[in-house]
């Protein structure tokens, strides 16, 4: 039975980050969407030949109570998708490449910006969850519009304002 | 014996310094390799290990480093011995330590700048995306030949009879078009009926493609890369998806894909060229200032050890300057200056025997000298005694009746030389019995009006000028002694002015605070107008039983000097004679009043 418990949305300034949750059996399904103001400069980055990045970051929170909850709540599931997407010049189709391996072709444009900016039916499993307790989500989304090789890469270190993170999002998770 | 801890080096304290550096350099090393992998895929642990290399430990070496230099400072205001010595010893390692990591960096820093510039420079942008542009041509020419062939109205003439005469076909088709690779051909059934051309570009799975039409995505099957086109057409009445391919050139699609990747790499250099500077600046500050922190925090240790055995001897040095020759230094290490110690120790035992044996042999000088002037002066006066008891004997044997007329001169004499005796033993014994000081804080005006008053009342009709004592200057000193100090030089001075100058005899007193060797003293100079101090005595006014008076019994400077001595004060004097004679004395000075 899927039971949708609670669904967010959070604006950024240029952005807006929306979650929902869902709870079936054991597993606490996913939804994550990354809205951007403007998707022309993402477009124009990845037809230019360059790579962009999206990260998924998720913490899965086990409430405390009584003295222990003063130690902070338990991190319980901690999990990180990466999505990769670029432009194949010679055959003009984009690909979605997750975590690495495996791969999305889109001929079109903007199938490739709707798949790429958001992330459906992510299964977040965890095998200890139970009614009784109290779970809630954190989710951030780090988008980065050029992947930079190595070296170059200490950029990002440093300060990269043309890489967006958002800032970290509580979503309860019903199980109930 | 006073033994001064041999604290030798303690190789601990560096060591664990010298491990510090090197794992923080294993560190750097690791941290940049991962950084260089993918920062991007950076874990919270590398997080952590930056954090703590690149701003906490830092922080901490630079409050240790803040910590050493303010006991640098207190040190120096205390003046503590080797403190300048390791204060250039710090700044040296610290100025080595600079010199060796900035130009270096600077180097490396210009280094990659201009190997940057130089590619972005060499028009290598411009070839790639010339090549790029050229493979993206010849490979859009690839694709409009095959999408032109399978659009082409001639193909169901050109395939007529693929059943009856298949390589007549595929020559004709090699002719008309000499691209294509290979030409397969399904029946509506989905069975292949025609199959000709470059075996790789067979396709096995027609099911998965059967519905489509136009170009499909190009495979790569090992270093090859297949381009297929399918169109739908009618062949003798029958309709037939006919599969057209053309397999590039041997990698292609490798050479493709480097291509595209090194314009990638191009861009991303050209667009980010200066951040990338100002990042690997950034980056090599960071992981060099730990470095060089610890470096200098080194050096401070190293110092320390290195000064220790020093600042110990100079230590000892001072002690045993000051008279203190049970002082030794141990050393627990082996090298030169543990052997320096060694004959440090061995030099202030063998100065320590001798310095007893001249204390012994000067005692018995002194005492032998002082026997021989205390029988001297006794026996001055003997000689008139016997004098006048042999007068008186000699007029009672041969004139008693006359005896009246001498009794009363000789006998007046035999008493006068008795309490002359009398007086002579009598300073002796204070001399030789002058009790310790005890010192309180005296008003040196107050005491030198006093004394000076004193003389006064006694009729001296000579001017004591005081005016040149502030009221606020005090000394630490018995105030007893003192006042014997001031009685017995006014005395003197008096009495080397000659009676009948005596009313034009002026005696100043002057005194003020000097510093000699970071030691306050109470300066106090004392002149007279008098006949001064002939030349070849001025060595020997300080001797016991010294004296040019008829009168004097030769104590009364001997007495001065060893109050001053025994103050830890210091006299002396200058004289002119027919000119005047000045005593100056040193004594510790106390708090000034006010």
């Amino acid at each position: 039975m899927l039971i949708i418990l609670f669904v967010g949305s959070f604006a950024l300034f240029a952005e807006q980050l929306n979650i929902s949750t869902s709870v079936k059996a054991e597993r606490i399904i996913v939804n994550v969407s990354l809205d951007l103001e403007d998707y022309s400069n993402a477009l124009k980055t990845i037809r230019s030949g360059l790579k962009s990045e999206l990260f998924f970051e998720f913490r899965l929170y086990k409430k405390q109570h009584g003295i222990i909850s003063l130690l902070g709540d338990r991190l319980v599931r901690e999990e990180k998708v990466l999505y990769t997407g670029y432009y194949n010049m010679y055959d003009k189709y984009y690909i979605l490449k997750r975590n690495n391996s495996s791969e999305v072709v889109f001929k079109n444009s903007d199938d490739f910006l709707r798949n790429f900016f958001s992330l459906k039916g992510y299964n977040l499993e965890y095998s200890f969850l139970s009614t009784a307790d109290e779970y809630y989500l954190l989710c951030r989304v780090k988008y980065i519009p050029v992947k930079l090789v190595s070296p170059l890469n200490i950029v990002n270190f440093f300060t990269n304002s043309e890489n967006i993170t958002t800032k970290w999002e509580k979503i309860t998770v019903e199980t109930k | 014996m006073k033994l001064l801890k041999g604290r030798g080096f303690k190789h601990s304290g560096i060591f664990a310094l010298l491990l510090f550096i090197i794992i923080l350099i294993v560190l750097v090393l690791v941290f940049s390799q991962q950084i260089l992998s993918n920062i991007s895929k950076l874990s919270s642990s590398a997080n952590l290990i930056a954090l703590l290399v690149a701003i906490i430990f830092p922080l901490i070496l630079l409050i240790v480093i803040l910590y050493n230099i303010i006991n640098l400072i207190r040190e120096r205001t205390q003046k503590k011995p080797g403190v300048h010595l390791k204060i250039k010893l710090v700044l040296f390692f610290a100025l080595i330590a600079f010199l060796a990591s900035g130009p270096q960096a600077l180097l490396s820093i210009n280094f990659i700048k201009s190997s940057i510039n130089f590619w972005l420079k060499a028009g290598i942008g411009d070839a790639l995306r010339g090549g790029l542009s050229i493979s993206l041509d010849y490979y859009q020419s690839k694709v409009d030949n095959l999408k032109m062939f399978n659009k082409s109205r001639a193909i169901p003439m050109l395939f007529n009879g693929i059943t009856k005469n298949p390589d007549s076909v595929w020559e004709n088709i090699r002719n008309i078009n000499p691209e294509i690779s290979f030409v397969q051909i399904y029946n509506d059934e989905g069975n292949e009926v025609f199959f000709r051309g470059d075996k790789n570009g067979k396709l096995k799975d027609f099911a998965a493609v059967h519905n489509r039409t136009g170009i499909l995505p190009k495979v790569e099957k090992q270093d090859i890369s297949i381009l297929r086109s399918i169109g739908k057409h009618t062949i003798d009445g029958k309709t037939y998806t006919v599969i057209a391919g053309i397999i590039l050139p041997a990698y292609f699609n490798k050479n493709a894909s480097n291509l595209t990747n090194s314009l990638e790499t191009f861009n991303q250099l050209n667009k980010y060229n200066r951040l990338f500077i100002y990042a690997v600046s950034i980056f090599y500050f960071l992981f060099t200032l730990p470095i060089l922190l610890l470096v200098i925090l080194l050096s401070f240790i190293l110092t320390d050890e290195l000064l220790r055995p020093i600042v110990d001897l100079e230590n000892a040095t001072r002690r045993v300057a000051e008279g203190d020759f049970s002082f030794r230094i141990l050393s627990r290490s082996e090298d030169e200056l543990a052997i320096l110690i060694s004959s440090f120790n061995k030099m202030i035992g063998e100065l320590s025997t001798s310095r007893e044996k001249l204390v012994h042999a000067e005692k018995i000088a002194a005492w032998q000298d002082i026997a021989q002037r205390l029988a001297h002066e006794i026996r001055n006066p003997l000689t008139p005694i016997k004098l006048s008891a042999q007068r008186i004997l000699k007029k009672y044997k041969s004139n008693p009746e006359d005896l009246k007329n001498i009794l009363e001169n000789s006998v007046t004499a035999i008493v006068n030389e008795v309490d002359n005796l009398d007086k002579l033993l009598k300073e002796f014994r204070e001399f030789a019995k002058l009790p310790n000081p005890h010192p309180v804080m005296v008003n040196v005006k107050e005491v030198v009006e006093e004394i000076a008053g004193m003389f006064r009342s006694l009729g001296e009709s000579i001017t004591i000028e005081t005016n040149g004592i502030s009221d606020k200057i005090t000394v630490k000193a018995d105030p007893a002694q003192i006042k014997q100090i001031f009685s017995n030089l006014f005395r003197n001075a008096i009495q080397s002015i000659d009676e009948s100058m005596r009313t034009q005899g002026v005696i100043s007193v002057i005194a003020d605070i000097v510093k000699k060797e970071d030691i306050q003293y109470c300066r106090i100079q004392i002149r007279d107008n008098g006949s001064g101090i002939d030349e070849e005595y001025k060595d020997k006014i300080f001797n016991p039983y010294f004296t040019t008076k008829k009168q004097g019994t030769g104590l009364g400077l001997s007495i001065v000097e060893r109050i001053v001595f025994d103050h830890n004060g210091h006299i002396w004097f200058e004289s002119k004679k027919g000119v005047g004679t000045t005593f100056f004395i040193d004594l510790p000075h106390g708090e000034i009043n006010g």
